[in-house]
C-alpha cells in the first residue's frame, strides 16, 4: 500500500471508527487528559499496523483489536488516576435542550463510571457488545471462544446491573 | 423483545451517546510522530553502540598505557562485561519484535513475556553493576598505590566513594524500574488468570 492510499484508508477508518475508538479509550482511562493521550496512541498504533493488514479478519475486528491491545499496554503502564465520579465523563455534550442534554450526559457518566468499575476481562466484552459487535466478532478481537464470550457477557451485565443499582 | 435485550439497547444508546469531541489525529501529524519515534529508536541504538565503542576504545587505550598484568586483566574484564551485556540484550529480545499480535489474548501473552524479559534485563543490570564494582575496586587500589604517592590511600577512598555514589544511583534506577515492572507483570498475570477458559466452568 503506497503512502497516499495508506493515508486515505487511515482517514476513512478514523471517520468511521473515531467515536468508537474514543469510547474504547474511555473504557480504559478515567482521566480525560490521559484518555485523549490513549486515543492518540490508538491512532498511532493503527497507523503503524495498517500496512500489515491483509484482510485476515474484518476491518472492524482489526480496528478494535489494535485499540484494545493499546488499551492493555496503557492500563498496565499507568497507575489509575483518582478522578471524582462527576468529572469522569469530561465536558457535557452539546445539545439543543440544556436540561435533556444534562440528563443524557449524567446518564452516560453514570454508565461509564459503572463500566469502569468492572474487571477488565468483563469490561472489554461488554464494551465491544455495546458497540454492536456479535459474539463471534468479540471472540475474534479478544481471542476467546464464542461460548466464553457469552458467559462473560452474561456476568458483565449482571455485575453492571448490580453496580448501577448500588449507585443510583 | 425481551427485557434484557431492551436493557442492553438502552445501555448501548447511553454508551454511544456522542462523547465530547476533540479533533481527530491528523495523518500528517501521525506520520511525523512515527518518523520521530523511528528516528529516536535508531538514534538510541546508535548512541548505545557509540558509547560502548568509545568505552571499549578507552579500555584499550588504558590497557596499552600501562600493560601490566593487573591493568590488562581489569580492562579485559570490563571489555568482556560490555560485550556480554550487548549479547545478553539481543538474546533477551528474541521473539518479541512482532509489533501486533493476532488477538488480544495473544497480545496479553506477548506483553507478559516482554515484562518478564525486562525483569531479566534488570537482573542482568545488577550483575553488571556487581561485576564492575568487583573489577574496579581492586583496580583503584592498584592504580593509586602503584604511583607511590603519600595520598594513595586517601585517593583510593575518594575513588571508592565516587564509584559507590554512581553504583547507588544505578541501583536506585534499577530498583524503581524493577518495582514498576513487577507491578505490571502482576497486573498482566491477574488479567491472564481472568482470561483463562476456566471462567466458563465456574
Amino acid at each position: 500500500m503506497d503512502a497516499v492510499a495508506l493515508a486515505a484508508r487511515f482517514e476513512t477508518i478514523l471517520g468511521e471508527y473515531g467515536a468508537a475508538l474514543r469510547r474504547v479509550a474511555a473504557g480504559y482511562e478515567r482521566d480525560p487528559g490521559r484518555r485523549e493521550d490513549l486515543f492518540q496512541e490508538i491512532g498511532l498504533a493503527l497507523w503503524q499496523a495498517l500496512p500489515g493488514f491483509r484482510g485476515e479478519c474484518s476491518e472492524r475486528t482489526f480496528v478494535y483489536r489494535i485499540a484494545h491491545n493499546r488499551g492493555l499496554t496503557h492500563a498496565t503502564r499507568r497507575r489509575p488516576a483518582p478522578v471524582p465520579l462527576e468529572t469522569a465523563g469530561g465536558v457535557a455534550d452539546p445539545a439543543p435542550d440544556p436540561e435533556t442534554a444534562a440528563h443524557a450526559a449524567q446518564g452516560r457518566r453514570r454508565l461509564e463510571a459503572a463500566i469502569l468499575a468492572l474487571p477488565l476481562s468483563l469490561r472489554q466484552v461488554l464494551t465491544l457488545a455495546l458497540e454492536g459487535l456479535k459474539g463471534a466478532e468479540i471472540g475474534e478481537v479478544l481471542g476467546l471462544s464464542e461460548s466464553n464470550v457469552a458467559v462473560r457477557l452474561h456476568r458483565a451485565r449482571k455485575m453492571l446491573r448490580q453496580i448501577l443499582e448500588e449507585r443510583p | 423483545m425481551s427485557s434484557t435485550d431492551k436493557e442492553m439497547e438502552s445501555w448501548a444508546a447511553a454508551w454511544q451517546a456522542a462523547p465530547p469531541q476533540s479533533p481527530e489525529p491528523e495523518v500528517e501529524a501521525l506520520r511525523r510522530r512515527v518518523e520521530r519515534r523511528s528516528r529516536w529508536l535508531v538514534l538510541e541504538t546508535v548512541g548505545e553502540a557509540l558509547i560502548s565503542a568509545a568505552a571499549l576504545g578507552l579500555l584499550l587505550r588504558s590497557a596499552l598505557a600501562e600493560p601490566v598484568a593487573w591493568n590488562l586483566a581489569t580492562m579485559a574484564g570490563l571489555a568482556l562485561l560490555i560485550v556480554w551485556i550487548w549479547v545478553f540484550a539481543l538474546w533477551n529480545r528474541r521473539g518479541l519484535w512482532r509489533p501486533e499480535a493476532a488477538t488480544f489474548a495473544a497480545h496479553l501473552e506477548i506483553s507478559l513475556r516482554r515484562g518478564q524479559r525486562r525483569l531479566r534485563g534488570l537482573q542482568a543490570g545488577w550483575w553488571l553493576l556487581a561485576g564492575e564494582a568487583f573489577l574496579l575496586v581492586p583496580w583503584l587500589w592498584r592504580v593509586n598505590h602503584s604511583r607511590g604517592l603519600p595520598s594513595a590511600t586517601a585517593d583510593f577512598l575518594w575513588g571508592v566513594i565516587a564509584l559507590a555514589g554512581l553504583c547507588a544511583l544505578a541501583a536506585g534506577v534499577l530498583t524503581l524500574l524493577g518495582r514498576r515492572t513487577l507491578r505490571e507483570i502482576a497486573e498482566l498475570e491477574d488479567l491472564r488468570r481472568s482470561f483463562s477458559p476456566e471462567i466458563d466452568s465456574r
